[in-house]
């Protein structure tokens, strides 16, 4: 077969294929055709793949947002015309919502106002210097979000709970069946035909706010008053929600576990707000005005505390100076830092500077003063003492113009002492009978007074005039009769011994020490004898004479003796008549016959010579003591 | 575990709250029942394909469904029609209370419970009346609130056929 012929046969069989082949050709290689053939086919595409997966979802979210982007930042305009019949309601809802959150808050802060709490929280307001209204919102903003239910709008079934940590709540599906059926409840019996929804429940302190969506509420269980901007949180996170998982949303059916973890997002509005005002009031508190007015009145409230610091300081002086005697102030003020004062001074007064010193004062002191006598005890007796300087032994006292001095001094200045007070003003009298001299001038006059023999001592001590050494008893006699000067209370002289005492002794040695004399066996006195009758005789009646000067009782007891010849009753007898004849010898010489005892020697029982003779024992004892009688 | 929404009905006084009391959790006084016109309880039922946590919608009782009561019902995933097994009328009811939810809602899982099977000398349902329910596709499942009788059961086969339906439905 010829080539031709080939090609013809060829072009016979092929030719529809061939056409229909380059024309799909032209097709694939034409953009605009494939274009064409695509944009055919795309809608069906499109839908068919959003029904079958949601990959057409995920693939075109980029692009598509990269698109809005950029035709946004080109033409916003257009884009703002075409939000605006949303927008529009948006904007205008959100700042509704925001002014009923304001009235409600200022609804609130009206009641609270005329509670007790209000009255003490106004109270506390002006104590922080805030606005009552400011103070009260910030009392009420404390809130906290407690609890989170996200339900699907269609059954009341419960997508996700979150809660916080602590708090324990009834199931929480049955809480939002409940919910639910509240809200069908309130939205039947209520709102009619308008598709009105519950947004807002209270109860005490507990709110409740749902926020709606296409396919799920979002309710927040609140404690406390929550701030508007939350109900805009809770929608947002709302729209987030139902953007993101909006197919798992309206499909669910109770199966928890196949949804994705929506607990991030629900956690985001469990939120507690604490209030935190003493941080508030310090930052509110502080401002450069206030800093200078602070300061301001702090200065001012200084000063004036000063000067009424200052002015009680000198009314604590002036007191003080009126309280002085001696002093009398007619005018005390301040000028600058020094204390004026003007009036009338007795010399004798303590000076100014003194008074003010001990009252705190130790400023300049600008005192001029009169002089002038004051008759106030205390000045008189100062005056007094200025004048009479008596030495310290002595007192003073004034009593009704009388000047009292009591007490030991010189006697010189006791003597001078009545001319010398006749000069004090203010004395009219002065009473020296408690003055005596002192312990040297008042023996030296005592001793004037008693004129004691050389033998006597004399001293003072205590009031007390001790006598001792040797004295006549009649010079004792007069001494104790004699009125002492002022100053000597008492005489003690228990250590005196008187003159007469020593002659009565000298007598008794004699005496006792005597023997008469007689024949052996004869009751006559022998013819010779050491000493004679009548020399003891006259000693005894000067004993006598001493004894009663003394007030002593005299004593003379004679005893008779015997030799050893001769038998006991003889010689008894012997002993007994000499001793008797000496006792007639003596009686007849005058010897008180009332002193006189005699007695035997061997009768009697006392130790003794044996000799013919008589011994005497004389002794004197005072009156109240009697001898014994044998 | 799955969680759904169920609606026990019925007419007045056929013993719709007794039914339930025994076997759930009581979250809130049944005062709920004349102030809202419904209660929740809750009861978590276990069965051979898993747990279900029933959330338990009892509606106050009533002859025919109102908008409230239908909105009650909205997103159910099954309901109880109860009845008084002494009083026919009530049966009555119940058939037209499920026509009523059907008519809104679509078919969907439910258990039909007889009540007061206890008062058996009080008994007026008798064949006729059930097989009426049968043509209507309604099997009543005797029970007596008093004695317990058949309840479990009930809640069971109607938990049952919930998770089934869940199931096939992905």
């Amino acid at each position: 077969m010829k080539p031709n012929k080939l090609d013809e046969l060829r072009d016979i069989l092929f030719r529809p294929d061939h056409e229909k082949l380059e024309a799909l050709r032209a097709r694939v290689e034409h953009a605009e055709a494939r274009a064409a053939d695509v944009a055919e086919v795309l809608p069906d595409s499109v839908a068919a793949s959003f029904e079958r997966d949601s990959r057409l979802v995920g693939a075109l979210r980029k692009p598509l947002r990269e698109c809005i982007s950029e035709s946004v930042r080109e033409d916003p305009e257009e884009f703002a015309d075409a939000l605006f019949p949303i927008m529009g309601p948006a904007i205008r809802r959100s700042v509704a919502e925001a002014f009923k959150a304001w009235i409600q808050q200022a609804n609130q802060a009206i009641e609270q106002s005329l509670s007790p709490r209000g009255l003490s929280w106004r109270f506390q307001a002006w104590r922080a210097g805030i606005p009552f209204g400011q103070y009260v919102l910030q009392r009420t903003l404390l809130y906290r979000v407690e609890h989170i239910y996200l339900i699907q709008a269609s059954s009341g079934l419960l997508i996700g709970h979150v809660q916080q940590g602590d708090l324990h709540s009834k199931d929480e599906d049955a809480v939002s069946a409940m919910f639910t059926a509240i809200q069908e409840f309130v939205k039947d019996s209520f709102s009619g035909d308008e598709p009105q929804r519950l947004r807002t429940a209270e109860l005490g302190e507990l709110t409740l706010w749902a926020v709606h969506g296409p396919g799920a509420v979002l309710v927040a269980l609140i404690r406390g008053v929550p701030p508007a901007g939350l109900r805009t949180d809770l929608q947002v996170v709302l729209e987030r929600i139902e953007t993101r998982f909006d197919h798992e949303v309206r499909n669910f059916a109770g199966e928890r576990a196949e949804l994705p973890d929506l607990e991030p997002e629900l956690r985001s509005c469990l939120r507690t707000s604490l209030r935190e005002p003493e941080i508030r009031r310090t930052k509110q508190r502080f401002s450069p005005a206030l800093a200078v007015l602070g300061v301001l009145a702090v200065g001012v409230i200084a000063w004036a505390g000063y000067g009424i610091w200052m002015q009680s300081r000198v009314a604590r002086i002036a007191e003080a100076f009126e309280a002085t005697a001696g002093i009398v102030v007619t005018r005390i003020d301040r000028a600058g830092r020094s204390l004026v004062i003007r009036g009338l001074r007795d010399p004798m007064a303590p000076t100014p500077e003194e008074i003010a010193a001990a009252e705190g004062w130790f400023g300049p002191v600008d005192a001029s003063f009169e002089a002038y006598l004051s008759l106030d005890r205390e000045l008189v007796l100062a005056r007094a003492r200025a004048v009479l300087e008596p030495p310290d032994t002595v007192s003073m006292s004034l009593d009704a113009g009388t000047l009292h001095l009591a007490g030991a001094a010189q006697p010189l200045w006791i003597s001078a002492i009545g001319t010398a007070a006749a000069s004090v003003a203010g004395v009219e009298r002065i009473d020296v009978s408690g003055l005596h001299a002192d312990s040297d001038g008042l023996l030296a006059a005592v001793r004037t007074l008693l004129e004691p023999p050389a033998e006597v001592g004399l001293a003072l001590r205590d009031g007390v005039l001790e006598v001792s050494g040797t004295a006549p008893k009649p010079w004792l006699d007069r001494v104790l009769a004699t009125t002492l000067p002022n100053g000597v209370d008492s005489v003690d002289h228990s250590s005196l011994e008187f003159a007469e005492m020593f002659a009565l002794r000298g007598i008794e040695r004699e005496a006792n020490a005597a023997v008469l004399i007689f024949d052996s066996g004869s009751s006559s006195l022998a013819g010779a004898q050491g000493v004679t009758v009548e020399e003891i005789v006259e000693s005894l009646v000067e004993y006598g004479a001493l004894a009663e000067e003394l007030g002593l009782v005299p004593s003379l007891t004679i005893t008779g003796h015997s030799d050893a010849s001769g038998t006991f009753d003889l010689n008894v007898a012997l002993e007994r008549n000499r001793a008797e004849t000496v006792a007639s010898a003596f009686q007849d010489a005058g010897v008180e016959p009332a002193w006189i005892a005699t007695r035997s020697h061997l009768d009697s029982g006392v130790a003794g010579a044996r000799m013919p003779g008589v011994t005497l024992q004389l002794e004197a004892r005072s009156s109240v003591e009697r001898p014994v009688q044998d | 575990m799955r969680s759904a929404k169920v609606c026990i009905i019925g007419d007045f006084a056929v013993g719709k709250t007794s039914t339930v009391a025994r076997f759930v959790n009581n979250e809130f006084s049944e005062k709920y029942l004349t102030t809202v016109g419904v209660k929740i309880d809750t009861k978590q039922v276990d069965i051979p394909s898993g747990s279900v946590k029933l959330i338990i919608w009892d509606v106050a009782g009533t002859d025919r469904l109102s908008d409230i009561e239908l909105a009650y019902l909205r997103g159910s995933a099954g309901f109880i029609l109860v009845a008084d097994g002494t009083r026919t009328a009530t049966v009555e009811s119940a058939l037209r209370l499920k026509a009523d939810i059907v008519a809104q809602y679509g078919e969907l899982p439910f258990v039909a419970m007889l009540n007061k099977f206890d008062l058996s000398d009080e008994w007026q349902i008798h064949h006729d009346e059930l097989a009426v329910s049968r043509s209507a596709g309604v099997e009543w499942i005797t029970c007596s609130a008093k004695t317990g009788e058949g309840v479990a059961m009930a809640i069971e086969t109607l938990a049952t056929s919930i998770s089934d339906a869940a199931t096939e439905s992905t």
